[in-house]
């Protein structure tokens, strides 16, 4: 049985903000309204996450400290950039010259400030140098994926591995901060369900955005300052949507629709779910006879 | 005339010469000394808890309490408190945050003697990089000369709340209130 804390916990940190994301959305895509440009769906979209995300992390963690404090602090300012960059990526995409370094940028300064303390050696910046190109690489990668696969499919994977990065991170020892990337599982999944319900509606390049910067974000967090979250767990979670491009096997696309879509689903559930339940802190041993309960 | 000279030169030698009465610094001694906590849970008990590594000095008159401060440094990563889950959630960012944040301190801005035996010594206590003014009620139980050198020691309690530094997961079910209590034992540096 759920503690009651737990439950309130969740109900502020996962059920409001996918509440309120999923009333932004219906004004972001102006659901009453049939017509209107992928542009502005995509602004919609990306709004919306923002509203849902910040409700939630304001209720649970407050306002950031300014200057910040942690590295916690920095999280909403990410946030608003994943936003700001989701809602114009129609924009920018297509401009090699702006997007490029854009995402280099805004995933350096993501990772650097995520660092904080663990940037005191010469290795320690080859790590972070590592994780920047990994992330921004990813990112291409997602974008590409939106090309060439069904969008509800890329939304799947993104779904998917932001709710097991949530659980992950709650696993490894850190209840509030797990729970934004839990809701925004929630709410990729939403999008999810939109698409698929709804194929003239869009979430354009936005999910990409925030899986590479907000989600990213908190795995890193919840990997440097967690208990018990592996550079293992957070780096195949991440990486996981990749899985989406067993769509596009050769004997796969002349396979039934049903296997061709079940598998990459399945198979980005099935690593992206045993990785999160595998953080557990700190393993069961023999002296911990007492059990915990909050 | 020469009397008086004689007599005057006497009492300046007594008062220059007698026992100095100024501040001396003493180190805590952290093998007899203890930093310990505890909380309210449910609402229905105190559960207890310690930290076993911490470091500090006490500048200690017993006749000029202004003079007196007391520095501390505590390692928030031995937090301990019987259970290991608990424990290593305490470490993570929900509580102590101790990649972060590996030290709390108290650094003492004045003391106040209330009778012979007990003083208010306030000061700001640093932790998850927040400052706030807490006051501990401090007793001096006292002096001893030992094998090792001159001890000094005491015990002191002051209450905090963990919210004032950003430190609220929990509140309701875990309390926001902190007794924390300090068991000292110090030496004369």
């Amino acid at each position: 049985m759920i503690d009651s804390f737990i439950l309130g916990e969740l109900a502020k940190g996962m059920a409001l903000p996918v509440a309120v994301m999923a009333l932004a959305l219906v004004v972001g895509w102006r659901l009453w309204s049939p017509r209107q440009e992928r542009r502005a769906d995509e602004a919609g979209a990306s709004w919306s996450l923002v509203l849902g995300l910040g409700a939630g992390w304001v209720m649970v963690k407050g306002w950031p400290n300014v200057p910040a404090v942690s590295t916690e602090d920095w999280i909403l300012w990410f946030l608003l950039a994943a936003g700001a960059i989701g809602a114009t990526t129609g924009w920018w995409q297509r401009r090699i010259r702006i997007s490029m370094p854009l995402r280099a940028a805004v995933v350096a300064l993501m990772v650097y400030l995520t660092a904080g303390p663990n940037t005191q050696t010469n290795q320690d910046v080859w790590v972070i140098v590592g994780l920047v190109l990994v992330i921004v690489l990813t990112w291409v990668l997602l974008d590409d994926q939106r090309r060439r696969l069904p969008e509800p499919l890329s939304l799947w994977g993104l779904a998917t591995a932001a709710g097991c990065g949530g659980l992950a991170i709650i696993n490894g020892g850190a209840l509030p901060t797990g729970m934004s990337p839990g809701a925004l599982g929630q709410m990729m999944g939403l999008l999810f369900l939109g698409v698929l319900l709804l194929p003239a509606k869009t979430a354009g390049g936005a999910p990409a955005v925030f899986h590479c910067v907000y989600t990213a974000c908190l795995l890193l967090n919840g990997y440097w300052y967690a208990q018990y979250v592996p550079i293992w767990a957070v780096a195949g979670i991440f990486l996981s949507p990749l899985l989406g491009y067993l769509y596009l096997v050769p004997g796969l696309a002349r396979g039934p629709a049903w296997l061709r879509w079940g598998l990459p689903m399945l198979a980005v559930l099935a690593l992206a779910m045993t990785l999160a339940i595998l953080c557990n802190f700190p393993p069961e041993s023999a002296e911990d006879a007492y059990g915990y309960g909050y | 005339m020469k009397r008086s000279l004689f007599l005057a030169a006497i009492a300046a030698m007594i008062l220059t010469s007698g026992p100095r009465l100024h501040a001396e610094t003493y180190k805590i001694d952290t093998v007899h000394s203890g930093v310990t906590f505890q909380i309210m849970h449910n609402g229905v008990n105190y559960v207890p808890g310690m930290f076993t590594k911490f470091e500090g000095t006490i500048v200690f008159d017993k006749d000029d309490p202004a003079k007196n401060e007391l520095d501390l440094t505590i390692d928030t990563n031995s937090i301990f408190t019987g259970n290991m889950k608990r424990d290593q959630h305490l470490k993570g960012p929900d509580f102590f945050n101790v990649k972060q944040f590996p030290t709390a301190t108290f650094k003492s801005t004045s003391v106040k003697q209330n009778d012979d035996e007990t003083y208010s010594v306030t000061g700001d206590l640093t932790m998850l990089g927040k400052t706030n003014t807490v006051t501990i009620k401090a007793k001096f139980i006292g002096e001893n000369s030992t094998d090792s050198g001159v001890v000094i020691g005491g015990w002191g309690e002051f209450k905090l709340t963990r919210s004032l530094f950003g430190m609220d997961y929990g509140v309701g079910k875990i309390g926001d209130d902190v007794i924390v209590k300090l068991h000292v034992q110090a030496m004369k540096s």
